[in-house]
């Protein structure tokens, strides 16, 4: 699904902040990504999510080389990638429902077609009552919701999220932990970002260990 | 955990559309197949009564002490085929026994709908998919969608009153361009079909046969409609500006008498051209002067290239004010383009992470600089409209309190008033200005974008 061979990622002329990673992340798939504050978690899920371009190496996404990829098929191969921002990045101007519904609104599908499935996700994330609401009176945990239902909406083929407990309680982390599970199940790799050891030990997956700009692979 | 009343309708968590756009049915993947082998030590997260939503078993501990979990989904044989578990699947099972325990068994009926029920805690019965309780009122989702970039973000309120200022001052020009090709085919329609015949007096001539003679040729003449000599009274009309009242008078016997006749003044012929004939006046002055000596025939083409001359100029100006605003115009909506999206940087970027193209981004900024133009055309030409109506008002009372004949006075000034078809002309405004702020926030967005990449 997503390959990379030898990656490395400098900022300018500055040191690598990611040196020789190489992991292959499988259809189906949950891995954890971790690794102490500034190890390059976020730089790696940029380069997942192809928000930026490595220095070196190579990354394949779905069996294309992304340096190839024209702006138009970089649009396209993100449709397939569905992203939770440790910030949310929800906007501030659209309701839940809009920003929910937003990865098929700027498909162009008709909001018709979609109205239905973004109002029996937001009931399965427990914001059916808040299709109205604009972000900024949400707490934490329903706008982590809302970015998870966002990320999923589009039935993406994998699902990066970037510290999704880390806004929230013990207890809202299990549960986000186990949609995470169940968006697995249903057949999504799922890639999450996070220091939270917690978290990682109550589900047993892969962890991707970020040292010193390298990549370790631990299996559960 | 989540009661759901079992009188009211749902859907289940995998119905036929989800089948239908390629997710394969829980039942069909091979790890969900593996999944329903298992059977010891599972835990139902639901009762017969209650949607189902998948199970999840402890099958051992991990190296750090936490419980290890399998998670799956119900088997079939337990569905009833509209989402819910059957009865007898449930009786008996670790789920039903703590689900009695904590918040005891509910049966159709008893749980109302849109009522809260309390929720049972995650870490025993772990509802895997949802978050409390999904008996809150579900909201109607809006019935009209924002603007993915909002509006006011984009188009200020200074921005709209420059481009109507812009297509106010665009509509000026466009009736001054209007106004002053009136003006020049209203001077060469009445002046190019006509022409004066001049007789100088001399001693030796009798002045009043050299017209006689002259008017007997004229009239002859192929395309002259109607030849009339001047009498004293209209000369001396002609020439009061010049000289002053009091040229015209009369004496104690109430007979006309004239400063005129005591100053040699040329007599003068006007002539008429018939509208469809074309006059040969080279033809008519050979055939004059060989008659009468010291005649000349003025066909006007000297003030008539004067006038055109003028109105020339005046239309260059008005071409050029004309392409002046259209050239602000665009810079104005380049700086606007340039300003909304660099303002709304941070949507932008999210609409680029959640899947949008470039043309999708242009798409919604150009909507809103369409309506701009649309808008601000359409205002800027009415508000003209106006201003050229008031205007002609005050021209015409200005000309009715200074000039005796107002007709003449129109057609030499010119006059502040469109013909009906005229008014058509202003439709352009708001049509170029729509296709103007569209071509041009294509354009721009599309160089702004391309400088975010």
């Amino acid at each position: 699904m997503i390959r990379f061979e030898n990656v490395g990622l400098r900022y300018g002329i500055g040191p690598e902040i990611l040196r020789n990673v190489s992991f292959h992340i499988e259809p189906q798939s949950f891995y954890f990504i971790s690794g102490p504050s500034g190890a390059g978690k976020s730089s790696l899920l940029n380069l997942m999510f192809l928000s930026m371009r490595p220095t070196r190496g190579l990354v394949s996404c779905f069996g294309k080389d992304m340096s190839t990829l024209s702006r138009s098929e970089l649009a396209h191969m993100r449709r397939k990638i569905g992203v939770v921002f440790q910030d949310f990045r929800l906007l501030d101007h659209l309701t839940i429902y809009e920003n929910v519904s937003l990865p098929l609104r700027v498909r162009g599908f008709p909001e018709h077609t979609y109205r239905q499935d973004v109002i029996e996700l937001m009931q399965w994330v427990d914001l059916g009552d808040h299709m109205h609401v604009y972000p900024n009176v949400l707490s934490g945990g329903e706008k982590q919701r809302t970015a998870i239902a966002r990320a999923v909406i589009g039935q993406p083929d994998l699902l990066l999220a970037d510290e999704p407990t880390g806004n929230v309680d013990p207890e809202l982390a299990a549960r986000l932990l186990r949609l995470f599970v169940e968006l697995n199940k249903m057949g999504t790799s799922i890639v999450i970002a996070t220091h939270d050891h917690e978290l990682m030990n109550q589900f047993r997956a892969p962890r991707l260990m970020l040292e010193d700009g390298e990549v370790y692979l631990f299996k559960q | 955990m989540v009661n759901r009343p079992p009188h009211e309708e749902h859907e289940a968590p995998f119905d036929e559309r989800e089948y239908q756009r390629g997710r394969p049915r829980p039942q069909d993947r091979p790890h969900d197949r593996q999944a329903r082998g298992v059977e010891a030590d599972r835990r139902y997260v639901n009762d017969g009564q209650y949607l189902n939503q998948g199970y999840y078993e402890e099958v051992g501990q991990d190296e750090f002490g936490a419980a290890e979990v399998e998670i799956g989904v119900t088997p079939p044989e337990a569905l009833d085929g509209s989402g819910y578990l059957r009865p007898e699947f449930v009786q008996g099972t670790e789920y039903q026994q703590h689900h009695e325990e904590s918040v005891g068994v509910l049966t159709a009926g008893e749980v109302p709908p849109n009522q809260m029920v309390e929720e049972a805690p995650a870490q025993v019965v772990g509802a895997i998919t949802t978050f409390g309780n999904q008996e809150k009122p579900v909201v109607d989702a809006p019935n009209k969608l924002s603007p993915i970039i909002p509006r006011g973000t984009i188009i200020g309120k200074s921005i709209l009153f420059i481009i109507i200022a812009m297509c106010f001052l665009a509509s000026l020009s466009i009736v001054s361009l209007l106004l002053v090709q009136s003006s020049v085919d209203g001077w060469t329609a009445d002046i190019g079909k006509q022409a004066t015949v001049q007789i100088i007096p001399s001693l030796e001539r009798d002045v009043d046969a050299d017209v006689a003679t002259a008017l007997e040729i004229i009239r002859a003449t192929n395309g002259v409609a109607q030849a009339e000599a001047l009498s004293k009274n209209e000369t001396g009309k002609l020439l009061e500006p010049w000289i002053g009242d009091g040229i015209i008078g009369k004496d104690a016997d109430n007979n006309d008498i004239s400063i005129l006749d005591e100053l040699p003044i040329p007599a003068l012929i006007a002539i008429e051209f018939a509208p469809d004939q074309e006059v040969n006046l080279n033809l008519l002055d050979i055939s004059l002067k060989a008659a009468i000596p010291g005649i000349s025939v003025d066909d006007h083409k000297k003030w008539l290239s004067h006038l055109s001359s003028i109105g020339s100029i005046l239309k260059i100006s008005a071409f050029a004010v004309l392409f002046l605003v259209i050239g602000i115009t665009i810079s104005i909506i380049v700086f606007a383009t340039d300003a909304a999206l660099n303002s709304n940087k941070s949507s932008i970027e999210i609409l680029f992470l959640v899947g949008a193209e470039e043309s999708f981004i242009t798409k919604e900024v150009r909507y809103h600089f369409l309506w701009l133009g649309l808008k601000a055309g359409a205002i800027g030409a009415i508000i003209c409209i106006g201003f050229i109506l008031l205007i002609g008002l005050l021209i015409n009372i200005i000309y009715a309190a200074q000039f005796d004949n107002l007709a003449a006075a129109r057609i030499l000034f010119g006059q502040i008033t469109l013909s009906p078809y005229q008014y058509l002309y202003l439709l352009l405004v708001p049509i170029f200005a729509t296709i103007i702020a569209g071509v041009t926030v294509h354009l721009s967005a599309k160089r702004i974008i391309n400088r975010m990449h």
